[in-house]
């Protein structure tokens, strides 16, 4: 049986790194693949990071350069 | 009584052992739901004021319980047609798997509990709705009355996903109904649903068709197929644009060309474009800036001193020629920042893991090592995500190998001097050489003291492309000019001092500040050391002094550069290339350019700055720091040497 979970985490295991290009290797929706792959991250079968462009608009509390980044600029 | 509390009646706990002692009403429901999708608001809402705070009995797991009284549809509104129902507000759980002790503890409540609630009513989030239905999916495996509320349509709906409620309610094989908590919307249609199902005889559990240990794919197989049925999805405009170029950029093959035309781009933009604006500086500071400066001290008396010569061979000389490298350096940032902000850079991201993944190397390595492109320093720090301490150590020994914007300086200064119109495609060969250090670093290493490493797979949330706006990308290129800016007022300063006052010390007698710097005590040291880097080409103490001084800082090799051959006092820029020229022909036997791609070699390899080294000592301690220096130098003269013995042969 290879079902969602498991085509998932194929596709990460051979290098499928955002959730566009896995949904479009296993014919799987976004929201499908989204699913699983928190599924998998609470599971601790596999990792997932944000990867912003520029600043987060979360903040810098979700920033892992924030310990040498001090910027005087206000974010937008 | 109602026909609805007929039907709860029969349903009234008699026998609840543990909701008996904690509440008391017609009927129990539980509610249940990841955490954040509007569960607690749900259930605020409908109880009101009516709720207690406090340990579970006996757990030390933190529930709310409230009462929620109401009129059901078609009844009176006196007090004895009122129906209450006691709430019980569990903790949020994605799955009733145990993981944590709120999700064990839900499990308890809802599935093992004898008698359990007599209705659960379980909310899920339309904006993720394949996350949602997860713990759905577990609870229909039991033979149990549930009410699904579907919770966040308003946001759902925004970001172009539609819920249809009666297709989802006949494949669920339950009720479902839209609500909105905060306007209080559906909440008689959810009571109308609830009152069903307590009436309505206990429903079938979903058989499920295979082993065990194929549960979870079953269930999210379960959960696809439903959400083909009742769920339609219009992506944004945005994000099907993203998705579409993604398939080229991220492509296996397609992907890395795209992604090493855009950085040669990059370089031949920076080398071509800002060269003029260089020799203006370059001119200036060697001209009206250092002349004002004489003028300066002959006014007050100090003229012909080591004042002057301080000022104009140390500060000027050194700090000067740093900073006709602003322009290129800003433009440099703006273009990096562009691709960052329009979210290419993530891709390019991406494909470097992807090369490091083919190899073997941990995925999770990629994210320090591609800041350490930008600084050392950060990337070192940013090694802290890393959850093995193994695969935060191989990290660190390699995120040295990544050329920083530091080494870019340098890389430039001698692509402008050796390569001319090709002084992009040198600079960008640099970095090809960096990333081969360190997948060749990684994989030694991998081999070798961390054979066992495992590594687990990764998943990346991709941002959309976007234009980039004006006010994103000046802040990023200010903040990368300023730290450039500062190192260059800071450490530089120090480090043109210390190599000002080497170069004043005489050793063949002399005055102190009136020598030529073959006769000072800098030149003496690196004669010294000089004869090591022979077989690499470069072994004039010109050379292995600016290197050396770049332990302090990679910029510092440039100041170096430009107090020894006092390019303060000469026309303009081109003279300080004509001299370092002419010390890479004479020490490489009139293999020039072989020589200075061995140099480039060892300045990228070599350890980065004090700053980088403080960095290690904070996160592995000086044993490992020391063996990274270790690692580094060995790694940059056995490389250096090799390209040298091997270019000198071609060039």
């Amino acid at each position: 049986m290879s079902g969602p979970l498991s085509m998932v985490l194929e596709a990460a295991s051979k290098n499928q790194r955002s959730v566009s290009t896995i949904a479009h290797t296993t014919g799987l929706s976004t929201e499908v693949v989204t699913a699983c792959v928190d599924h998998l991250v609470r599971a601790g079968r596999l990792a997932s990071m944000p990867l912003a462009s520029g600043c987060p608009t979360t903040g810098c509390g979700s920033c892992v350069f924030r310990i040498q980044c001090k910027p005087r600029i206000a974010r937008p | 009584m109602s026909k609805q509390n007929q039907g709860a009646q029969i349903l009234t706990p008699s026998c609840h052992q543990t909701y008996d002692n904690v509440v008391d009403g017609d009927a129990v429901i539980a509610i249940v739901g990841a955490p954040n999708v509007g569960k607690s608001t749900l259930f605020n809402e409908l109880t009101g004021s009516r709720v207690t705070m406090g340990n579970w009995p006996g757990t030390t797991v933190e529930v709310a319980r409230g009462l929620w009284r109401h009129h059901p549809r078609g009844t009176s509104k006196k007090e004895c047609d009122q129906f209450k129902v006691a709430m019980v507000d569990l903790p949020g759980a994605y799955s009733l798997s145990s993981a944590s002790p709120d999700e064990e503890f839900t499990r308890t409540m809802v599935v093992e509990e004898i008698p359990g609630p007599d209705l659960t009513l379980v909310v899920v989030d339309a904006a993720h709705l394949a996350r949602s239905l997860y713990l759905v999916s577990e609870l229909r495996e039991e033979s149990r009355r549930m009410v699904v509320a579907v919770t966040m349509v308003d946001v759902a709906e925004r970001h172009g996903i539609q819920v249809h409620t009666k297709t989802l309610s006949k494949v669920l094989g339950v009720p479902v109904v839209k609500v909105d908590p905060r306007r209080r919307k559906g909440f008689d249609e959810l009571t109308e649903a609830i009152h069903e199902a307590l009436e309505a005889p206990m429903p079938e559990p979903r058989i499920r068709m295979l082993a065990i240990e194929e549960e979870e794919d079953e269930r999210f197989g379960w959960i696809a197929e439903i959400l083909d049925c009742s769920m339609t999805e219009t992506s944004s405009d945005i994000q099907r644009f993203s998705d579409k170029v993604d398939r080229f950029i991220l492509a296996p093959f397609l992907g890395p060309l795209i992604f090493l035309g855009v950085m040669w781009l990059v370089f031949q933009l920076t080398t071509t474009v800002a060269a003029p604006l260089q020799d203006f500086l370059g001119d200036l500071f060697a001209g009206p800036v250092s002349e004002g400066a004489i003028w300066l001290t002959e006014l007050v008396g100090l003229g012909g001193t080591w004042v002057e010569g301080f000022l104009v061979n140390g500060l000027i000389s050194g700090v000067g020629m740093l900073l006709t490298f602003a322009p290129l350096m800003t433009l440099m940032f703006i273009l990096l920042a562009l691709l960052e902000d329009s979210g290419y850079l993530a891709r390019a991201a991406v494909l470097t893991d992807r090369m490091m993944g083919v190899l073997g190397l941990p995925g999770q390595a990629f994210l320090p090592l591609v800041v350490g492109f930008g600084c050392n320093v950060p990337a070192i720090a940013a090694t802290r995500v890393l959850s093995s301490p193994r695969q935060r150590l191989l990290t660190v020994m390699l995120i040295p190998f990544t050329a920083c914007t530091a080494r870019l300086t340098v890389f430039v200064m001698l692509g402008t001097v050796f390569f001319g119109k090709w002084a992009g495609t040198a600079v960008f060969a640099m970095y090809l050489v960096s990333i081969l250090l360190v997948v060749i670093g990684g994989l030694a290493l991998r081999g070798t003291l961390w054979r066992a490493m495992a590594s687990e797979p990764l998943v990346i949330d991709l941002p959309p492309y976007q234009v980039p706006t004006l006010r994103l990308t000046w802040s990023m290129t200010w903040v990368r000019l300023r730290g450039f800016l500062e190192t260059a007022g800071g450490i530089i300063v120090v480090a043109v001092i210390l190599v000002w006052l080497f170069q004043a010390i005489p050793v063949n007698g002399g005055t102190f500040g009136q020598i030529e710097v073959a006769d000072s005590l800098y030149a003496w040291l690196a004669m010294g050391v000089a004869p090591i880097f022979a077989p690499a080409g470069f072994g004039s103490w010109e050379t292995v002094s600016a290197l050396v001084v770049g332990f302090v800082a990679k910029e510092a090799v440039i100041s170096s550069w430009g107090q020894t051959y006092g390019i303060a006092n000469l026309e303009d820029f081109t003279s300080l290339g004509d001299h370092i020229q002419t010390a890479f022909y004479i020490s490489s036997g009139g293999h020039t350019l072989a020589a200075v791609v061995a140099f480039m070699i060892y300045f990228l390899a070599y350890t980065p700055c004090v700053a980088t080294l403080a960095a290690q000592v904070r996160e592995v301690g000086w044993k490992w720091t020391g063996f990274g220096i270790i690692l580094q130098i060995g790694t940059a003269t056995v490389a250096s040497i090799v390209a040298f013995q091997i270019l000198r042969l071609v060039l």
